[in-house]
C-alpha cells in the first residue's frame, strides 16, 4: 500500500501537479487580496477531474505554497499576504528597512520548509494511532464529534458569537436542501429539479470565498492598485550562516511544536500560531528588546510555526473529519469529492490515498523550498501585477470552475448568488467561515443523530453514557464556554477602558 | 448604516429564514418506523435560528444606544460594486449563448475597465489581455484537461 502510494506520487503527472500547485499557491499567498483558501477553492473543480492522488496532491501543493507565499509581501511590502504571516511583518518589515530583506526572505523560506517537514513527521506518527483509537466509533460518537466540530464555530465567530452561530445554522440549512439522508425524501427544493441534488460544495466555496472578494473589489476600486513601496533585496543562498542556524535550533523546535499543537486544536489558525511562537521566542530570548527592531529570530519563529500548522491540522482532519481551520474545511470538501471519507477507517479504506497525501506533503515541501527560493525574483515581480487585471481573470476561472463541476448554468448562477450573500454577510459583519463549517458538517450531524437514535430506540441518554461521546460533548461545551469567557473578559476590559 | 441598523437587518432576516425552515419542515412526513423523520433536524435548525435571531434582536434593542454610531463607509464606491455585479450578471447571461470565448472576452474587457482608474486605464492593452486570456483558459480546459465549455455562436 505504501509502495503503491509512493509510485502514484512519484509519477511525472503528479510531480508536475504538485509543482504547479506550489507555484500557484505561492503567487496567491504573496499577493495581498488573494489567499491560500482562494487558491485551493479555485482548483477544487480541476482536481475533481483528476485521479484522486493527483487531485489531492495538487490541493496539498496549493495549501503549502499558499501559506508560505505570504512571507514575501510580509517582508517586502510590510503587508501579510495571508493572515498566517502577520507575525512575520513584525521583524521581517524592519529587517527590509535595514537592508536585510534578502536575509529575511531566505530564512523565512528555509524555516517554512523545516516547519512543514517537522509537522509532516508528527502527522505520520500520530495519525495512525489516533485512527486506530477511533475504530470502535458508532453513530453516537460520530454525532458527538460533529457537535464538537460545530463548536469550533464559536472560536471562528469573530466579534459576535450569535452572528457566528447564525451563519453556522445558515450553512446547515443549505446542506438540508435536496435528498435527505436515510429515507431519501426530497426537502426544501421548492419544485426545482436543479435543487434535487443539493448545492455543490465547490459552488458554495467559490461563491463565498472568491466571488465575494471580487464584488468587494468593485466597492474599493479607488484604492485597488495603491502603490505599496516595495523594498529591494539581495540574497545569497538562504541568507543565514551555519552558526546562526545552530543558534536557532531551540527557536525552530519550539516554534514547530507550537505550530503542530495549534494545528491539531480546532478553530485556531496559522496567524495565532505565528504570534504565539513569536511571543514565546521573545520571552525566552536573551535580547527580547531587539524583537520588533528587525532580527531574524522573529521571522524564523513566525514562519516555522505557521507552516507547522499544515501537518498539525491534517491530524484531526484525516482521522476524525474535524476541520481545524478554513483551508482544512476546504480540503475536507476536496477529500469528500474524491470519495475519501476521513475517519477511523481511512487507513483501511483509503490507505493508498492517505499515504499518498503524506508523500505529496513531503514533495510539496521540497518543491516549495526549491521554487520559492529559485524563482523568488519572479514572485517578487508578480507583486506588481495590477489587481484590476488579476481579479477579473480570477472571476473567469471561478465561472469555469463552477460550470465544469457538472456542466450546467445553474451552478454559475449559484456562485453569483453565494457571492452576493457573502457581500451582504460582510456588510452586516457576519463571519463566513462558520457557514462553510455548518454546510460541511450539517449532513454528518443529521445522519448520525438519526442512526444513533434509531439504534437506541429514541433514547438520548446514549450520548451521555458512552464515555467517548460524553468526552466530545463536554469538550465542545468547554470550547464554547472558553470563548464566551474570553469575550466577556474582553468586553469588561473595553467597558472599563471607555469609562476611564 | 449604523451598527444597530445592521444588527436589526441581520436578526429580522434570520428570523424570517428560521420561520420558513420550520414551517417547511412541518410538511415533511415520517415514513420509516423508529426514525425521527427527515423533518426533525430541519425543525431543530429552524427553532434554534429563530431563538438566536430573537436573542440578537433583544440585545440590539437593549444595547442600541451604545452602537448607534454610523460606521465609516465614506470611501466606499457603490457605483463600482453595482457595475461589477452588472458585468458578472451579463457574463452569466451570455455565457451559454455567446459561448465561453466571446462572453469571457467581453466580460474581461468591461470588468478590467470598471476596476481601473483614470491613471492606469489602457484600453488597447485591456482588449489584448481579454482576448488572450479567454483563448488560453479555453485551450487549457478543453484541449489539455478535456472539460467541455460552451462554444456558442463561434461553433468550434
Amino acid at each position: 500500500m505504501i509502495m503503491q502510494a509512493l509510485v502514484n506520487v512519484c509519477n511525472p503527472t503528479c510531480l508536475a501537479l504538485i509543482s504547479l500547485g506550489v507555484v500557484v499557491g505561492i503567487i496567491f499567498g504573496s499577493i495581498p487580496g488573494l489567499s491560500a483558501t482562494m487558491a485551493v477553492v479555485l482548483f477544487l473543480p480541476l482536481s475533481f477531474g483528476l485521479e484522486p492522488t493527483n487531485g489531492i496532491s495538487l490541493l496539498i501543493g496549493l495549501y503549502m505554497g499558499g501559506i508560505s507565499g505570504g512571507l514575501i509581501s510580509a517582508i517586502l511590502l510590510k503587508i501579510p499576504g495571508t493572515p498566517s504571516s502577520i507575525a512575520t511583518v513584525l521583524d521581517g518589515g524592519p529587517m527590509a528597512e535595514k537592508g536585510e530583506a534578502g536575509k529575511a526572505l531566505g530564512a523565512g523560506i528555509l524555516y517554512s520548509a523545516i516547519g512543514s517537514l517537522l509537522s509532516i513527521v508528527a502527522l505520520i506518527f500520530i495519525s495512525p494511532y489516533l485512527a486506530a483509537l477511533t475504530l470502535k466509533f458508532t453513530p453516537v460518537e460520530y454525532f458527538a464529534i460533529a457537535v464538537f466540530s460545530l463548536s469550533i464555530i464559536a472560536s471562528l465567530s469573530g466579534n459576535s458569537l450569535i452572528k457566528g452561530l447564525l451563519a453556522g445554522l445558515l450553512g446547515i440549512s443549505f446542506a438540508l436542501i435536496g435528498l435527505a439522508p436515510i429515507d431519501g425524501l426530497s426537502r426544501f427544493t421548492f419544485g426545482s429539479t436543479d435543487l434535487m441534488s443539493g448545492f455543490n460544495i465547490i459552488v458554495l466555496l467559490v461563491g463565498i470565498f472568491a466571488v465575494t472578494d471580487i464584488m468587494m473589489a468593485g466597492l474599493g476600486r479607488k484604492h485597488l492598485d495603491d502603490a505599496y513601496g516595495k523594498k529591494a533585496y539581495h540574497l545569497k543562498g538562504f541568507g543565514i550562516t551555519l552558526v546562526e542556524f545552530k543558534d536557532q535550533i531551540v527557536n525552530m523546535i519550539r516554534s514547530s511544536i507550537i505550530g503542530i499543537v495549534v494545528g491539531i486544536l480546532p478553530g485556531i489558525g496559522g496567524n495565532v500560531a505565528g504570534l504565539l511562537s513569536y511571543t514565546a521566542a521573545k520571552n525566552s530570548s536573551k535580547y527580547p528588546e531587539k524583537f520588533g527592531t528587525g532580527i531574524v529570530d522573529g521571522v524564523i519563529a513566525s514562519e516555522t510555526s505557521n507552516n507547522a500548522v499544515i501537518g498539525g491540522s491534517l491530524i484531526p482532519l484525516l482521522t476524525m473529519g474535524i476541520p481545524g481551520n478554513t483551508v482544512a474545511a476546504v480540503l475536507l470538501g476536496g477529500l469528500t469529492i474524491h470519495g475519501i471519507n476521513p475517519g477511523p477507517l481511512i487507513f483501511q479504506k483509503s490507505g493508498v490515498y492517505v499515504y499518498g497525501i503524506f508523500f505529496a506533503l513531503i514533495v510539496a515541501t521540497l518543491a516549495m523550498l526549491v521554487f520559492e527560493r529559485g524563482a523568488l525574483p519572479i514572485f517578487v515581480k508578480l507583486l506588481d501585477v495590477p489587481k484590476h487585471i488579476l481579479l477579473p481573470i480570477v472571476m473567469v476561472c471561478c465561472v469555469v470552475g463552477a460550470y465544469s463541476s457538472s456542466s450546467r448554468m445553474f451552478d454559475v448562477w449559484c456562485i453569483l448568488g453565494f457571492g452576493a450573500l457573502g457581500v451582504v454577510m460582510k456588510m452586516l459583519k457576519i463571519p463566513s467561515t462558520p457557514l462553510i463549517i455548518g454546510f460541511i458538517l450539517g449532513g454528518m450531524t443529521e445522519e448520525n443523530l438519526r442512526r444513533a437514535l434509531q439504534a437506541s430506540e429514541g433514547s438520548i441518554s446514549v450520548f451521555f453514557t458512552r464515555p467517548i461521546s460524553l468526552a466530545f460533548l463536554v469538550a465542545g461545551f468547554l470550547c464554547v464556554a472558553y470563548v464566551l469567557k474570553n469575550k466577556y473578559k474582553n468586553h469588561g476590559e473595553n467597558t472599563l477602558g471607555e469609562k476611564e | 448604516m449604523t451598527e444597530k441598523t445592521k444588527n436589526l437587518i441581520c436578526s429580522v432576516a434570520f428570523l424570517a429564514i428560521g420561520t420558513l425552515i420550520y414551517f417547511e419542515a412541518t410538511q415533511i412526513k415520517v415514513i420509516m418506523a423508529k426514525d425521527l423523520g427527515s423533518g426533525f433536524f430541519p425543525k431543530v435548525v429552524g427553532i434554534t435560528m429563530i431563538l438566536m435571531a430573537l436573542l440578537e434582536l433583544i440585545l440590539t434593542l437593549v444595547m442600541g444606544s451604545k452602537n448607534g454610531q454610523a460606521t465609516e463607509e465614506g470611501d466606499n464606491d457603490k457605483k463600482g460594486m453595482l457595475l461589477t455585479v452588472a458585468c458578472m450578471l451579463g457574463y452569466a447571461a451570455l455565457f451559454d449563448t455567446l459561448g465561453f470565448i466571446l462572453s469571457s472576452t467581453i466580460y474581461l474587457f468591461l470588468q478590467i475597465t470598471v476596476l481601473s482608474n483614470d491613471k492606469n486605464r489602457k484600453l488597447p492593452l485591456f482588449a489584448i489581455i481579454s482576448v488572450l486570456t479567454s483563448i488560453a483558459v479555453y485551450g487549457i480546459f478543453v484541449y489539455l484537461i478535456g472539460m467541455p465549455l460552451p462554444t456558442g455562436i463561434l461553433d468550434f
